[in-house]
């Protein structure tokens, strides 16, 4: 896989971003379509994914195909996932559907990393989650056996 | 207004005060009418911005919550409907294929015996059994299995 040749990736809001084939194929599900599309596979539609978000993967891709040993490999991991909630459930989105399975791990960690020690309060917040308890509902989740019971 | 919800079936060993889970999609539901702001329209920015993390495919909320720990899936566990559902199946799957940093509250007194029990009958050459496994055993059952184990070796 050392030709030059360079795919076309299209988001579901239209914007195109052409990239070196090696670095689409780091997507699984790319891969899978450019295998069994024929010549003609150079424009691959991802749907599933925004422009902004796109771009985000193919920045993650690029400098894991392109740099996998480099030192600051983890440190640019650190540095990509240090964005808020919503960009973070983007990625893991665009990830899981894109088969990328480094940057679903990543965005997994990062996403679960952000409950510790939160309490339930914290979490809604952080998350824009509504309570969508009825106040029944609630107080039996209060009693400490209401966990265990689904042990 | 009308209720966008579905029932959905989930495979699970007791039902939670026998309550019907409401599966949500993507959509709030409004069962308590609490606020005629609040529709189910993304659009619609005066109720709280969407919850991405619940408009998720389930797969991906299981694995985050398969890389949380103990403590704040329980916390996790009384969030919302969603977030409580994808808790139950991910810790579920925690338990069954890796052995859980802080066992505490997953082992009842119950369990605690029917260890106990194990440790002092097992054969010598009996493979080892995980913890999770052993905890997530009936008590007779392993008891029924230990008695078949020792009825071959002792043939």
């Amino acid at each position: 896989m050392t030709s030059s040749k360079t795919i076309v990736l299209r988001s579901s809001d239209g914007a195109t971003f052409e990239v070196d084939e090696a670095v689409a194929l780091h997507s699984l599900m790319i891969k899978h379509r450019i295998e069994t599309g024929g010549a003609d596979s150079t424009t691959i539609d991802v749907p599933e994914v925004t422009g902004n978000t796109l771009s985000k993967v193919i920045e993650y891709c690029k400098k894991h195909v392109e740099a996998p040993n480099s030192d600051d490999l983890k440190s640019f991991d650190t540095d990509f996932v240090k964005v808020d909630q919503a960009v973070l459930c983007h990625l893991a989105k665009a990830s899981y559907y894109m088969n990328i399975k480094g940057l679903l791990d990543l965005s997994s960690k990062t996403i679960a990393d952000m409950f510790k020690g939160k309490t339930v309060e914290q979490i809604r917040e952080t998350f824009h989650i509504k309570n969508d308890f009825t106040p029944e509902e609630e107080e039996e989740l209060r009693k400490e056996n209401s966990w265990n019971l689904f042990v | 207004m009308e209720n966008n919800y579905r029932l959905g079936l989930v495979r699970r060993t007791s039902s939670f005060g026998r309550k019907r889970v409401f599966i949500l999609n993507e959509f709030d539901i409004d069962v308590d009418a609490i606020s005629p702001t609040k529709k189910r329209s993304i659009g619609n920015s005066s109720g709280s911005e969407r919850s991405l993390l619940e408009a998720l495919p389930q797969d991906i909320i299981i694995k985050v919550l398969c890389g949380v720990e103990h403590d704040d899936l329980k916390s996790l566990f009384h969030v919302s409907n969603p977030i409580r559902e994808a808790t139950i199946i991910a810790k579920k799957q925690h338990f069954a294929y890796s052995t859980p940093k802080k066992v505490p509250a997953f082992l009842c007194s119950v369990d605690q015996v029917g260890l106990d029990d194990d440790d002092e009958i097992e054969a010598p050459n009996a493979p080892k059994q995980s913890r999770v496994a052993r905890s997530r055993l009936d008590k007779k059952k392993l008891a029924g299995l230990s008695v078949a184990l020792f009825a071959d070796n002792e043939e």
